[in-house]
Order: structure tokens, then C-alpha cells, then sequence
């Protein structure tokens, strides 16, 4: 890595990149979780954890292993969850293997009834409050992506808000703004209910990981 | 981006939709934030930051090293192509007394006196001596 490279790498607000790309690995985890019910920490090889993940990014960046080109990608961070992303894709390979098959096989979303009104500019989609999960079967029943979005609507169900975000989120929103213009709430309030359904949601992996038949 | 789902979507398209929504950045949120959060989710923001600082200062510590190493070699080597001296059109005699008068001889300890050595070890020594005495003359008095 060239000197120039370096001392704009040096330059970067590190207090505050590191955090952020913390917090992106962990999402990644977590959602890892949320498809293989292996719980909070979803056994990712040799103990590695978001924070291992997230420091493994930079340090490959910062020693050239993985070389920025910021004329290609101007923006550090997202190149740095990049790097993360490809580093939890190859550690997981083999559990986002079972994912890739659950969907081959019969993706849960797929089978999902709609019995939603075609002209309620939902696509004619089923309301997630009407989703049923697979019971188990000689098939082994719901896979565990399957047993988290039963989970989840069970969690979230005794607060309209919370069910109406997740209901929203389902429906292909994203972003809290979009949100809060549906709901005809203040963007603040999103981002409060996202920060309640995201403690729901955590104490779900436990319940995932003991691996209890929904 | 928000937008409407296709009902071919899969599970997984949904989930990182959902996962994407939970830990989006907001606008205007401050490193201690962030910081809040991931500590309410269990961990441990200071001891990351702590770490990306360890790495930033070891990584510029080994550039700075790896720098000076090259930059020796370098100024060795530039020194050596400098001083490499051409005794070739020196016959014997002017080889001896280039050597005696070079003061270094005596501190070498030599098994073989001068007068007894081949032409061709007069030469190789006188090069050696010559070599030296550059050097020290040359050399920078500390490391950049």
C-alpha cells in the first residue's frame, strides 16, 4: 500500500468507523441466527464474534490484504462491510448452504397462503398475522427461519405498533421515514419501536437456540 | 430501498430486509450512539475502538520500520556503488604502499605479513581497506 493510501486510511475517524462496522457485523450475526436457530452467538468457527469480524476487516484493509481503491469505492465504510460481509460468507458457508437449500426445497414464503385483497395495493399478499407455521412432520417440521418469522409475530403481536413496523417491513419498507409516513407518526417514533422490536427480537434467539417446537 | 416485494420473494430476501431495517444508521447519530446501542445489545464498544487503536499504531509502527530498513539498505548500497574503488591498473609496490599508508593495517592483526602476501590479496585487502575508510568517512551520523 502506497504512503499516500495509508495516511488517508490513518486519517479516517476510527472512534467512530470501528463502532459502526461493529454494529454492521453484528446484525450479520444476528440474522445468521435467525436462519440456523443456533441462538445469540450462532457458533461461528474458532468462537469468532461481530466484534472479531469487525476488527478482521480492518485489519485487512489498514495491512492491504484487502486493498481500498477509493476511486472506485469512495465511501470506506461500505467497503468495510463488504469485507465483512465476505468474511461471515466464507466462515458460514456451509450453514448458508442449508439456507439455500431451505429455499430450493421449498421456501417458507413461497408456500406462504395469499389470502390478501388484490386490490389493497399489497400485491394480494397475506397479512403476516395470518401466517401459520409448519407443524413438525417427518419432514422435521419449520425450518428455523421459518420457526423465527412465527416467533417473531407471536412477540410482536400484543403491540399493534410494533406488529404494524414488522407488517410494514414485510411489505418491502426499509427505511424508518417510510415507515413513519405509513403509520402518519413521527420519524423519532420508528425509531423508538425499531429499538423495541429489536429487544423483542433478541430474546427470541434464546428460545431458537433451545431449539422449542413451535 | 422501500418498495413493494414481488410474492416470489424469499425468506431470506425478507430477513435481511428485516435485519437491515433493525440496525440501520440514523441520521445525525453520534459515535456515542452508536456506542449506546451496541452496549444495550451486550457489547462492548470501548474495548473495539481500543483494539482499532492497538492496530492502527502497530501496523504504522511496522510501515515506519519497514521504511527505515529500506531506506538503510538503500543508503548502503548507494554508498557501496560510491566507493567501490578500481585498483586494477595498481602493480604491486603501489599496492603496498597505498597499504601502509592507509593507518589501518597494524589494527587488523594480520597472520601474514605484507610483503609475503600474492598481488591478488594485496588487492582484495587494499579494496577492503579503502571500502572501510569511505565508510566511515561517509557514513550519516544517525539513522533518519
Amino acid at each position: 500500500m502506497d504512503d499516500a493510501l495509508f495516511e488517508r486510511l490513518n486519517a479516517q475517524d476510527w472512534e467512530n468507523l470501528s463502532v459502526r462496522l461493529e454494529r454492521h457485523a453484528h446484525w450479520k450475526v444476528q440474522r445468521l441466527g435467525w436462519v440456523t436457530g443456533s441462538g445469540k452467538n450462532p457458533n461461528l468457527p474458532k468462537g469468532i464474534s461481530a466484534e472479531d469480524l469487525a476488527y478482521q476487516a480492518i485489519e485487512r484493509v489498514l495491512t492491504g490484504t484487502r486493498s481500498w481503491n477509493p476511486g472506485k469505492e469512495p465511501d470506506l465504510f461500505k467497503f468495510l462491510c463488504d469485507v465483512v460481509d465476505s468474511l461471515v460468507s466464507h466462515l458460514v458457508n456451509s450453514e448458508e448452504h442449508k439456507e439455500r437449500k431451505n429455499q430450493v426445497n421449498g421456501d417458507f414464503l413461497h408456500d406462504y397462503p395469499d389470502h390478501g385483497d388484490p386490490g389493497d395495493g399489497r400485491g394480494g399478499r397475506g397479512l403476516v398475522s395470518d401466517f401459520q407455521v409448519a407443524e413438525p412432520g417427518h419432514d422435521g417440521g419449520a425450518s428455523p427461519a421459518e420457526r423465527f418469522f412465527y416467533l417473531a409475530i407471536e412477540a410482536l403481536s400484543g403491540d399493534p405498533d410494533l406488529l404494524r413496523v414488522f407488517e410494514l417491513c414485510y411489505d418491502g419498507m426499509d427505511k424508518a421515514a417510510d415507515i413513519a409516513r405509513s403509520m402518519g407518526v413521527p420519524v423519532d417514533q420508528v425509531y423508538r419501536l425499531k429499538e423495541k422490536m429489536r429487544r423483542r427480537l433478541a430474546k427470541l434467539q434464546v428460545v431458537l437456540k433451545e431449539g422449542e417446537r413451535v | 430501498m422501500s418498495g413493494k416485494p414481488n410474492n416470489s420473494e424469499s425468506a431470506s430476501e425478507f430477513l435481511d430486509r428485516l435485519a437491515g431495517f433493525l440496525w440501520q444508521e440514523r441520521e445525525g447519530e453520534t459515535t456515542e450512539d452508536i456506542c449506546r446501542e451496541l452496549r444495550e445489545e451486550g457489547l462492548d464498544p470501548e474495548r473495539m475502538q481500543a483494539r482499532v487503536r492497538g492496530l492502527i499504531a502497530r501496523v504504522s509502527e511496522e510501515r515506519r520500520l519497514a521504511w527505515m530498513a529500506t531506506a538503510k539498505q538503500e543508503i548502503q548500497e548507494a554508498q557501496a556503488r560510491r566507493n567501490r574503488v578500481d585498483l586494477s591498473g595498481l602493480d604491486r609496490a603501489q599496492l603496498l604502499s597505498r597499504l601502509r599508508s592507509s593507518g589501518q593495517i597494524a589494527a587488523r592483526g594480520l597472520d601474514t605479513p605484507l610483503e609475503e602476501m600474492a598481488e591478488a590479496e594485496l588487492r582484495e585487502l587494499c579494496e577492503e581497506v579503502e571500502w572501510a575508510s569511505n565508510l566511515d568517512e561517509e557514513a550519516p551520523s544517525s539513522d533518519r
